[in-house]
């Protein structure tokens, strides 16, 4: 069983590699910070559960709920709160400064102009929301109004497309702390 | 605190707190005194009598909520009884199911049976098969090495081996996996998927916890799942083949051994995302490279390898499914609109806690329904959120207790907050609220106000340094 106090640190330990492992993969800094907490937030509901084992076998823990919380994103369309809710946990603001510097560190940009040519393999209706949100970084109220839709249904438009980019995402991030 | 980004050293200082709270460490807060919400002060006798009340009876819910007002630690989520949690064992309802596979170095075959609880979910479990029973066997320190077959009784949900990544119960030993992972609320019964892998495992599916296991070059691993009954067959990584199996009908189970490969030091496990929705996401796990499914009368597939993150061919790919479905009834805003009323914890004149309680309109009878609180986030970010989850059964038109921790640690919440309390469901009863997720019902709202002369807490951050 793992020890209680670990939890902390281990958090501290992985935190970044996590989220930059979710940033990448959505394109959205915000998301993939929801998505880490969520994270996290299942890890400690499974911490007292799991044997302390490697760092290693550790992190490979972590990354299954990690891989976990991002396909539930990519099939719903919004972050799981499951376990933030239950545990009470509130999730932090991202200050513009933070999020950039979040997206800089996930190599965002570089990403985004290798989609270029994927996007135009969606169909008109994926590639103009990812379009506004990922390449033009707009607000997801922003863009349910250009796209004349629901804030929900944009969203579920963008994660449908990134589902269907989830190949060229997997790609051009394949050195993600040694977790891909 | 040393990250390099200022939101993970807030998330961070909430975790602080959260582990330091059900570690027991938090102080014991003052008695409730006051009370403040939608202009409602004059019902503080009603409010105060109603949470006395439960804070001596509801310690279940209380813990349920995460926020243990009394100091009191909460235990991680798992068995809380029949009506709360994931529920206990029913009666008679362990069944082994027609599926036994080879061992890669011989004994007793693989089994798999599914184990239903009181509220409503599936625990998963593998294991040898002897004599129509699952167990295991009498080594690595086990049963005291006797090498005997120990059959796992009927009313057993062992735990996760190596760790629940979430839907995991601690009892006994062995293996489970609750169908969907999830006890809080949203999580499925009978027919939703679950896909889980152990890599690197001894004769009894089990790691190496603190003691030798056998030479590497015996261990093995497994993937094992239920995809629900859409599901037909799975297809999956053989040395350097392609082998399909049918999975079993109606629930779609499958279950795969293999060697681990030779040389391999990996140790494992983990939930892959499976799914019993044909055409909703990528549908396999690490060893899967194909699931079909039967979708409207004709065989689809979904395919994509999770762990490589590769593509692979799919001849008949599977049409996504509408996120929305046409059955599912929306609500009219307002429907059930109730009124909660709201009580405030105070300690030193430090605002740590609110509660909020309402009448149930719908009553919860398992794990697949449920009422939360969800705090509306500041209008320019994401700042704020968080919440509050029932994770018990409770009756219709009886009163709910949930507690919001520190709602008025947002910046831009100081002095006022917003919560929307939402009726949690799913399957073909799920409810849901216009713009809302499916499933998820708005049956009331309340503005929860900082009274004068008392101030706003945040969480305590604490440095482990």
């Amino acid at each position: 069983m793992a020890d209680p106090e670990g939890f902390v640190p281990f958090y501290r330990q992985e935190a970044e590699a996590v989220l930059l492992f979710l940033t990448r993969r959505t394109l959205d800094g915000e998301v993939a910070l929801d998505l880490t907490a969520e994270t996290f937030a299942q890890a400690w509901r499974g911490w007292s559960r799991v044997r302390e084992d490697s760092r290693e076998e550790m992190r490979a823990w972590l990354f299954t709920i990690a891989r976990r919380q991002l396909g539930n994103y990519l099939r719903r369309g919004h972050a799981q709160r499951t376990a933030i809710r239950h545990l009470g946990i509130r999730t932090p603001s991202v200050h513009e400064d933070d999020l950039a510097a979040i997206e800089e560190a996930a190599g965002l940009g570089d990403v985004r102009l290798g989609l270029k040519v994927e996007l135009g393999r969606l169909s008109d209706e994926q590639r103009e929301a990812l379009q506004l949100r990922v390449v033009e970084e707009m607000p997801y109220e922003e863009v349910a109004r250009r796209l004349g839709v629901s804030e929900p249904a944009a969203r579920a438009r963008v994660s449908r497309g990134l589902r269907a980019l989830q190949r060229t995402l997997a790609a051009a991030t394949v050195a993600d702390g040694g977790v891909s | 605190m040393n990250q390099r980004f200022r939101a993970l050293d807030e998330l961070e200082a909430e975790f602080v707190r959260v582990t330091a709270h059900q570690r027991g460490e938090e102080g014991r807060p003052g008695l409730v005194r006051r009370f403040a919400g939608a202009g409602r002060t004059g019902r503080l006798a009603a409010v105060l009598s109603g949470v006395v009340l439960l804070l001596v009876t509801s310690t279940i819910a209380l813990a349920a909520t995460g926020v243990i007002l009394t100091g009191s630690s909460v235990p991680p989520t798992g068995l809380l009884g029949p009506y709360a949690g994931a529920g206990l064992p029913l009666r008679g309802q362990s069944k082994l199911l027609p599926l036994q596979v080879a061992d890669p170095y011989g004994g007793l075959p693989w089994g798999m049976r599914v184990v239903q609880t009181t509220r409503g979910l599936v625990c998963v479990q593998i294991g040898r098969v002897q004599n129509g029973k699952l167990g295991e066997l009498g080594i690595d320190g086990a049963y005291h090495d006797d090498g005997r077959f120990h059959p796992v009784g009927p009313g057993v949900l062992p735990a996760y081996a190596g760790g629940a990544s979430e839907g995991g119960v601690t009892s006994e030993r062995g293996n489970c996996v609750l169908a969907d992972g999830d006890v809080t609320g949203n999580g499925e019964a009978w027919g939703s998927a679950v896909a889980a892998e152990f890599t690197g495992v001894s004769e009894n599916a089990a790691f190496a916890p603190n003691r030798k296991l056998g030479p590497l070059q015996h261990l093995r691993n497994i993937a094992y799942g239920i995809l629900g009954p859409h599901a037909v067959s799975v297809s999956y990584r053989e040395g350097g083949a392609i082998r399909t199996e049918q999975v079993v009908a109606g629930v779609g189970a499958y279950l795969i051994v293999q060697r681990t490969a030779p040389g391999s030091t990996q140790q494992g496990h983990g939930e892959a995302p499976g799914t019993d929705t044909p055409g909703e996401g990528p549908g396999t796990s690490g060893v899967l490279t194909i699931i079909s499914y039967e979708h409207n009368g004709k065989i689809c597939e979904n395919g994509y390898n999770a762990a490589t993150g590769h593509h692979v061919k799919i001849e008949h790919p599977c049409p996504a499914p509408n996120p929305y479905p046409q059955s599912l009834r929306v609500t009219p805003p307002g429907s059930f609109d109730r009124h909660p009323s709201i009580a405030l914890k105070v300690s030193h004149r430090r605002v740590i806690a609110a509660e909020v309680s309402f009448s149930a309109p719908f009553p919860v009878t398992s794990a697949a329904e449920g009422y939360s609180l969800e705090l509306k986030p500041c209008p320019s970010g994401r700042e704020g959120g968080g919440g509050a989850v029932l994770d018990r059964n409770v009756a219709q038109g009886a009163t709910v207790h949930l507690v919001l921790a520190y709602p008025f640690a947002a910046r831009c919440q100081r002095r006022s907050v917003s919560v929307e309390v939402i009726y949690d469901s799913s399957g073909p009863d799920a409810k849901r609220s216009y713009g809302r997720t499916p499933g998820e019902l708005l049956i009331g709202s309340a503005t929860i106000r900082l009274p004068r002369g008392d101030r706003a807490a945040a969480p305590a951050l604490r440095r482990h340094r």
